[in-house]
């Protein structure tokens, strides 16, 4: 993205040469704007420094972890108690880690947690639903909580809708939902904002094997660069 | 009010959303108290017309603690029923018996109405900053 903006500040006196003032003038105006935007994506690296986490009764569950996790998708496989959910809950800044820090694009999310969380898409391994509310006003409720505005939000909810494959049933409470219904208004969730970083906590733990199939195509349709994926790998025959 | 993340399992939706203090704390508590104030707008507007400036006070002192008493319990239990139990103890000793200082919706207080309106106000206050203070130290540490 650097050189291509680069290269179109190259090209800004060929349209000065012209004479054309206001060709040039909406040439500068479209280099800044890129730039301003690409200052706004560039970065996107998040950082994690010498994390450990002890709980309660001195149960070490995560001990000097050190990643740098840039655009991509990266898998976390462990077995159960490995500490994956709970690195996970930090880098979606609702643990506080022990010792160590969290750097998203530099920024310490334990000081600065919203610099994060406004970038974050987070499904959590386990989370429940409001089950009288339908797939739309529970969507809807959750972006009023992230600061959506209500026209983009009504937008974004109609999108990912139909992206889960939901608009046959998203007008109804979603106690009645089976656990893959549940787990696809998980991810409509976690894409509200459209999310930098994507983090889900075993995605396909209790669905059965067509629905794993399902949600792996939806994810990978749902995902696109640059985004940084964490993916937490526990089931990985099923990947 | 303020239990609904932690009795259906949302808290982690939640906790990770940006600026969920102003935006769903507040938004509950203003939600509570809307329900509030027209539960008790015929009161409210009787007293309005009659002229009653102390017994407004009052009113509007009641309908404040209400809302803020059950953010604040439904925050540090992660349940409803601190607050319906309280709620009905404080309905059967307060207007029910027309016990002055409990009376929240202020027609026992005679002669010390501003001073037990301006104790409820302070109660009312002291029920957000706490479960603000709660709410902001369950942010991070699910």
């Amino acid at each position: 993205m650097i050189t291509f903006v680069g290269g179109a500040i190259i090209n800004a006196p060929v349209a000065l040469g012209t004479g054309n003032f206001v060709v040039s003038l909406l040439v500068l105006l479209s280099i800044s704007l890129r730039i301003a935007l690409s200052a706004k994506r560039m970065p996107m690296q998040l950082t994690v420094e010498s994390l450990s986490k002890n709980y309660r009764g001195n149960v070490l569950a995560l001990s000097n972890v050190n990643l740098t996790l840039r655009p991509g998708v990266l898998g976390l496989l462990g077995p159960n108690g490995a500490g994956k959910s709970t690195l996970m809950r930090i880098l979606a800044t609702i643990t506080r880690p022990s010792s160590g820090r969290v750097l998203w694009n530099d920024s310490d999310i334990a000081k600065n947690p919203n610099s994060l969380r406004s970038s974050l898409g987070y499904l959590p391994q386990d989370f429940g639903v409001y089950p009288n509310l339908s797939a739309i006003e529970f969507l809807d409720y959750l972006a009023a909580v992230k600061g959506i505005p209500a026209a983009a939000a009504r937008q974004r909810i109609n999108e990912l809708i139909a992206l889960v494959n939901l608009a046959d049933a998203a007008r109804r409470p979603l106690g009645g939902y089976s656990g893959g219904m549940r787990q696809r208004v998980g991810i409509a969730q976690a894409l509200l904002n459209d999310p930098q970083l994507l983090i889900v906590d075993e995605p396909t733990a209790g669905l059965d094997p067509e629905e794993r199939v399902r949600f792996r195509n939806l994810l990978s349709r749902a995902v696109r660069l640059p985004l940084v994926v964490v993916f937490d790998c526990y089931r990985f025959a099923d990947r | 009010m303020g239990a609904r993340e932690s009795r259906f399992s949302t808290r982690q939706l939640l906790f990770c959303c940006a600026n969920i203090l102003p935006h769903q704390l507040l938004g509950c508590f203003l939600a509570g108290l809307s329900v509030a104030f027209l539960t008790g707008a015929g009161t409210a507007a009787r007293l309005a017309i009659a002229g009653n400036s102390l017994g407004l006070l009052a009113w509007l002192a009641g309908a404040l603690l209400l809302p803020s008493l059950a953010l604040f319990l439904g925050v540090l239990s992660g349940t409803s029923k601190p607050f319906e139990g309280l709620l009905t103890m404080l309905w059967y000793v307060g207007p029910m018996s027309h016990t002055p200082g409990l009376d929240f919706t202020g027609t026992a207080n005679g002669s010390n109405t501003i001073p037990y309106a301006l104790t409820l106000l302070a109660l009312t206050v002291a029920f957000l900053v706490f479960a603000l203070a709660l709410r902001t130290s369950q942010l991070r540490s699910l």
